[in-house]
């Protein structure tokens, strides 16, 4: 019956891309990844290396501190988590102006990253910058953000800036489907506002807050934009993605690049199933 | 009297006549945690806005206003030009690239959905299964190769680059499927009943019903790819393809320079406006979107 | 003594929606009382103020002696089961019941044992280690009951506690929900749409509609002497007939296009002095309704119209004039639509009310 082949025909766009911008290249970052590759002419010379990128990744002192920095960099999610945690709450009860302050809590998430990185780039500024002039207001000594100890922090404060109204809304929808009885028949039950909180809301958003925070573990260590437009110029803040694209792109070394990609693939694979692993235990599955 | 059935908290969360007092330093704690939210979120937004009205004068000099003693106006002028290609080219562009993009990505993610979703054939679990472990891995593997295929394609420098390469989308797929098992399955009996073709259930049934769902996950995507850097850095050398994100990058070594500061932010606010303007517009459905892929926690 | 007193209670929403206007209730120690009516009459926001989840917008809310208006949910000592149960999903069944318990910080030890006896009361001791989404909906309910019961409390509160159940368990659940309360001695206060169910559950029955208490009193109360044309057609499945008559003073009778019904001595003498005007409403049940195949003194012609078996009865419809009256009858009887057949009605049963929903006699 012509009606049992259907789905594979609906199939075909997503079987072409898949195999094309998907699989192929995945195997295809394998392979260049044990080459000598270099995007040179002749365009098309790898040598076979075997091992060699990935030994010489080890080795290489910028590579690690660039993992090392984008692991430092990580670090702001759990921070920008928790704002969104609270300001959801908040808002979950407010009932003035709900729609405006969400819109407000979105902006940031919806502007370009460059963009974002020109303007915390002047509100950093030393002299002349807002912030200073905030802090010098209360007599308070002006910080250097942007300096080579520093600048890394300064950009996960705009990091933090910038996605907190991801997880305010993510947050908010999830409190929404907390269904009201379950919050009453605590109350009824002789709980007040923290134990209801503690008891029936937190383990109702484990799976959320697991959500937010594996999602944005993998898409943190990711990290480049923000850096490559606020602080390129800075050595203390290179990023691990940053830091491909240099060789990759700048130096032409497609071998080592695709090398060091898988390195940060796997590296985050397994965070991503580490954490997932451990808030899973922590919460409970339910559903 | 009242504290027997109290189960912990100081007197003031128990005695009942502090009621009202309570319930008005609740409302002033929360409502001032929201607006000191509101106001940092909108504080930079604000910062770009007069930077650009500023004179350079005022710019250079060392006290930090704010707000412009001469509001000046000039920078949005000269910054329509100031942007390398001129802003015009720029946001048609980002138009182009992005608004074809979510379209082919509908279209592919869409079908595969459906096909998913409501056909029983083999191979369909294991293909979701893999849509679902797709999802989790990270895409910085496929960067290099992907340009490689670029290349191989002819696509270098052009808008098939741009386009193309994210026709089906995990996330997109997922949210889709799930959108489309709560469609109840008589529907497609009686459309077939009733003489329609299998693609047209596709086209005329499924598409229209799923109308929310394509309107809130095509946001996302648009507004993601329009504010990608990454991936256009590296296919795109043209100036003249330039999407907003490149075009703005582009004024990268004049960023920090006081003459030029105010027609950067100018050229800043040209580039961001549309999308603010049109998020907001579509924020009803941009922020259903973003709850969406929440759920594929679940 | 656990008495709960409503007085003029009126709860308000936005600007004029009335759902409860001016109740007065006065519950007595140990009693089941039902709220009963259709939906959106005010039933559950009743409830629910005396729950402690909506705050009344005037009126006095009395448990125990103790004036609770301005008490919190949490500390009225009432219990509460909601319709959808509320069960936590994310919590063992043990965890659910005991939560209560938990909350006032009692010992382990007694926390157990109470458990124990608990469940074992409700016989679910095997589901305590289970998971609320593993549970059917009778077990869910048993739940729901025994976090309620598990503290002891003063007040019981149901929401539609059947509503969820398939109909069989509702038949069987109905029995057991008041045996428990029975052997608790709490006084209960139950909300329902199911007048079988608040007849059979019941000791007293608030018959509510647009936010007021029509009638109370108990079931037999209500279905033999209705004070009101909506707790008339309320109670009683099938519901009660009502034909519009004029009473005519000369033949005292009441009369219509289509016919002419003789009333006896003691009716037309309360009909003389308590209605307001000659419009009538007769009110008659279907099952005060027998049926003739001959002209018999005072009945009336009718066509059948239809015929519904139902095994254990069977319902009549027979036109009268422009409208379908119903007729239970047992389920021998014989007809065909088409057929003509007369109606007698019992006259110590028949209902004169009014056309201002007033009644006259039984």
């Amino acid at each position: 019956m012509k009606r049992s082949r259907v789905p594979y025909i609906f199939l075909i766009p997503f079987f072409l891309s898949f195999a094309i911008f998907w699989a192929f290249p995945l195997g295809f970052a394998f392979y260049i990844s044990f080459t000598s590759w270099e995007f040179r002419p002749p365009l098309f010379g790898g040598k076979w290396v075997g091992l060699q990128n990935y030994v010489e990744a080890f080795g290489d002192r910028y590579w690690l501190e660039a993992l090392q920095h984008s692991f430092i960099y990580v670090l702001y999610e759990p921070i920008c988590i928790f704002i969104g945690l609270i300001l959801a709450l908040a808002l979950n009860t407010a009932i003035k102006g709900r729609s405006v302050f969400r819109t407000v809590y979105f902006l940031p998430v919806i502007t370009s990253t460059v963009a974002i990185a020109y303007v915390w780039g002047w509100l950093y500024d030393y002299w002349r910058g807002p912030f200073n002039a905030i802090l010098r207001l209360f007599g308070l000594p002006p910080v250097a953000w942007l300096s080579v100890w520093n600048a890394l922090y300064s950009v996960m404060i705009m990091s933090t800036w910038q996605w907190m109204g991801l997880n305010v809304i993510i947050f908010l929808a999830a409190l929404q489907s907390i269904p009201n009885e379950y919050h009453e028949a605590a109350r009824i039950s002789g709980a007040n506002a923290w134990n209801t909180f503690r008891h029936i809301t937190v383990p109702l958003l484990k799976p959320t807050i697991l959500f937010c925070a594996v999602t944005a573990t993998a898409g943190s260590l990711q990290v480049f934009t923000e850096v490559y437009t606020l602080t390129r110029e800075i050595p203390t803040t290179t990023v691990a993605v940053q830091y491909i694209y240099r060789q990759a792109f700048a130096y032409l070394k497609f071998g080592y690049g695709a090398a060091l990609a898988v390195i940060l693939f796997l590296i985050i694979l397994v965070i991503a199933m580490i954490e997932f692993r451990l808030l899973r235990r922590g919460g409970m599955v339910y559903y | 009297m009242n504290s027997d059935f109290c189960a912990e908290g100081g007197w003031f969360i128990t005695k009942d006549w502090l009621r009202p007092i309570r319930k008005i330093s609740v409302n002033t704690l929360k409502y001032s945690i929201l607006t000191i939210g509101a106001i940092s979120s909108i504080l930079p937004f604000y910062w770009l806005f007069i930077s650009s009205l500023k004179t350079p004068e005022e710019i250079m000099g060392v006290i930090t206003t704010w707000w412009p003693h001469n509001p000046n106006w000039m920078a949005f002028i000269r910054a329509w030009d100031f942007l390398r290609p001129p802003l015009p080219r720029v946001l048609m562009n980002s138009f182009l690239v992005s608004g074809s993009y979510t379209l082919l990505l509908l279209l592919g993610s869409s079908l595969t959905a459906y096909a998913l979703a409501k056909y029983k054939f083999r191979g369909g679990p294991l293909i979701f299964w893999i849509i679902i472990s797709t999802m989790m891995l990270p895409g910085i593997i496929t960067l290099i190769p992907s340009v490689m295929l670029m290349l191989w394609f002819g696509w270098l420098n052009t808008y098939w680059a741009l386009i193309i390469p994210g026709a089906v989308n995990a996330y997109t797929v997922f949210l889709l499927r799930q959108y489309m098992i709560t469609i109840p399955d008589e529907v497609f009996d009686a459309a077939r009943l009733y003489g329609c073709s299998e693609f047209g259930i596709y086209w005329r049934i499924v598409l229209p019903l799923c109308k929310p769902a394509l309107a809130a996950i095509g946001l996302i995507n648009f507004v993601w790819n329009w504010n990608d850097l990454l991936w256009p850095l590296v296919v795109i050398k043209d100036a003249n393809l330039y999407t907003t994100q490149l075009a703005l990058m582009g004024l990268w070594d004049f960023r920090g320079s006081l003459p030029h500061l105010n027609l950067v932010a100018a050229c800043t606010v040209y580039v961001t406006l549309p999308l603010i303007i049109f998020s907001i517009i579509t924020s009803k459905h941009l922020i259903k979107g973003f709850t969406g892929l929440s759920y594929t926690a679940r | 003594m656990v008495e709960v007193r409503l007085e003029k209670l009126t709860k308000v929403f936005g600007k004029n929606t009335v759902a409860v206007d001016n109740v007065n209730l006065h519950v007595k120690d140990k009693e089941f009382i039902v709220l009963l009516g259709p939906s959106g009459c005010g039933k559950t926001t009743t409830l629910r103020c005396i729950a402690g989840l909506e705050t009344p917008t005037s009126g006095n809310i009395y448990i125990g002696d103790r004036l609770v208006n301005d008490v919190s949910e949490k500390d009225r000592d009432v219990a509460m089961v909601f319709q959808t149960f509320a069960l936590w999903p994310h919590m063992k069944v043990k965890d659910n019941i005991a939560f209560p318990l938990k909350m006032r910080k009692v010992p382990k030890d007694d926390i157990r044992k109470r458990l124990k006896e608990t469940a074992e009361l409700l016989k679910m001791s095997h589901l305590l280690d289970r998971v609320p989404g593993q549970l059917s909906g009778g077990e869910a309910q048993r739940v729901a009951l025994g976090r309620a019961i598990i503290r002891d409390p003063k007040v019981f509160l149901l929401d539609e506690p059947l509503a969820n159940l398939d109909a069989k368990l509702r038949v069987h659940m109905r029995v057991e929900v008041r045996k428990l309360q029975e052997k608790l001695g709490v006084t209960t206060i139950c909300v329902t749409h199911d007048q079988v169910e608040a007849m059979a559950m019941a000791d007293r029955i608030a018959v509510m509609h647009q936010g007021k208490i029509r009638q109370l009193g108990t079931a037999l109360d209500l279905y033999d002497k209705p004070e009101d044309l909506f707790v008339a057609g309320f109670m009683g499945s099938p519901p009660m007939n009502f034909i519009d008559c004029t009473y005519e003073e000369e033949k005292k009778a009441l009369i219509s296009e289509v016919f002419s019904l003789e009333i006896p001595k003691n009716l037309t003498k309360e009909i003389k002095e308590h209605a307001t005007s000659s419009e009538i409403i007769l009110g008659v049940r279907p099952q005060d309704i027998s049926l003739h195949e001959k002209q018999m003194p005072n009945s009336i012609s009718t066509e059948v119209y239809a015929m519904e078996p139902l095994g254990s009865e069977a319902i009549i419809d027979l036109k009268l004039g422009d409208m379908i009256i119903k007729a239970v009858t047992p389920p021998t009887y014989r007809t065909r639509p088409g057929d003509t057949a007369w109606i007698v009605f019992d006259m110590n049963r028949i209902h004169i009310l009014d056309k201002k929903t007033e009644k006259a006699i039984v």
